[in-house]
């Protein structure tokens, strides 16, 4: 029968080297995304799996005490995406387009599309909010990709970033009132 | 009837559904006969359904098979790094402990006693006041205690502010019960 997850994590604060391992399983998918989300390249992704996973093996003492796995993972994933992304500003940061992911690592933009001509819209579209979010600071940022594309609540984004549900509520407006002008110039400009 | 400076400071709220039921229906009711409210509507929808088809990331299990024995070595990296580095930061913390406490000892004694010669010297007009003749300050003579002479840190003197001091601070308590006290408060050192 398949372990809970505070199941593994007691086992894991003991020692338990193979509960570690099937945590990494459940969790690393997640991690990655949100990572590649925010740094836009497979390489920093990696990265940030690995560094949040070891730091998590560092840090087994306090899940003891810990609440809620999930949320003290996805904090330490991204308190380093964050570092990493503030490190790389300054350098350039395109993202990737999906010619260059490796494996089945692929943007799914054919999903609702019925047309070509809306499916090549969507991608120059998609393009440029890419770009947009770029641009946003990183709490934004990833306060606009935790809840519009991973699905958190703003709750378990608060718990997250350890700030009140407000400031999250507060960042994620302010990030989507950014993309919905560009996206506003950019639909207008189109039908020009 | 809402207006568009509402519904747009609300917009959020309700596409994430977020809304009490009455609020919702008045924002909806607003849309539908608003066309600028319903542009920025459906820009908010389209918006947030080109972001969610950014979601679908899947490595394929060859790279986590190259992953998971990297991240396993380096966590074993890290314990062995814990245990050398342990013993020696336990004996920094010791000796950073003792090193504290004997510095916070040494303070304490040395503001004790300065208290004690600062009263001592400078109160002496309180104590003559006070009236000695009580049978609490009846038991010996303090005077006999205090050394004949000089000692290597204290002169006579310096011995007497120091008793001065330690009255005035409460302490015949602790002293005990001393005659002479009176005798104490006007005898000057003469030898």
């Amino acid at each position: 029968m398949q372990k809970t997850i505070p199941e593994l994590v007691d086992s894991f604060v003991l020692g338990d080297q193979a509960a570690f391992a099937e945590l990494m399983r459940r969790f690393r998918q997640k991690v990655y995304s949100i990572a590649f989300q925010v740094l836009g390249n497979h390489l920093d992704a990696d990265e940030v799996v690995q560094e949040t996973f070891v730091r998590i093996y560092k840090k087994r003492k306090e899940l003891a005490d810990v609440k809620y796995f999930s949320t003290f993972l996805l904090r330490v994933a991204t308190n380093y995406s964050i570092d990493l992304l503030r490190r790389r500003k300054g350098h350039q940061t395109i993202a990737e387009d999906s010619s260059s992911l490796p494996g089945s690592i692929q943007l799914d933009l054919s999903r609702k599309v019925n047309t070509p001509s809306q499916e090549f819209e969507n991608r120059q579209l998609m393009e440029e909010i890419t770009r947009a979010l770029e641009l946003l600071p990183p709490k934004q940022k990833l306060t606009a990709i935790l809840h519009d594309i991973e699905g958190y609540s703003k709750a378990d984004i608060a718990q997250i970033f350890g700030c009140p549900e407000a400031t999250v509520r507060s960042n994620l407006h302010i990030a989507r009132s950014k993309l919905r002008k560009l996206l506003k110039r950019r639909l207008e400009k189109g039908e020009k | 009837m809402m207006t568009c400076q509402e519904v747009l400071s609300y917009l959020d709220d309700l596409i994430d559904d977020e809304l009490p039921p009455t609020k919702s229906t008045d924002m909806q009711t607003h849309i539908a006969h608003c066309q600028s409210c319903r542009e920025e509507y459906d820009r908010t929808i389209r918006l947030l359904t080109l972001l969610k088809q950014r979601k679908v990331f899947t490595p394929d299990e060859t790279y986590w098979d190259e992953v998971t024995p990297l991240v396993i070595a380096k966590t074993v990296e890290a314990v062995q790094d814990d245990v050398t580095v342990q013993p020696q930061v336990q004996d920094f913390r010791e000796k950073r402990t003792a090193l504290i406490r004997a510095v916070v000892a040494a303070a304490a004694s040395l503001a004790i006693l300065f208290s004690a010669l600062v009263i001592g010297s400078q109160q002496s007009q309180q104590l003559s006041e006070r009236d000695f003749s009580s049978p609490v300050f009846a038991t010996a003579d303090l005077r006999e205690l205090l050394g004949p002479r000089d000692s290597g840190i204290f002169t006579r003197n310096d011995q007497l502010q120091l008793a001065r001091g330690m009255l005035l601070i409460g302490s015949p308590g602790v002293l005990g019960r001393f005659s002479g006290m009176q005798e104490l408060i006007t005898w000057t050192v003469t030898e």
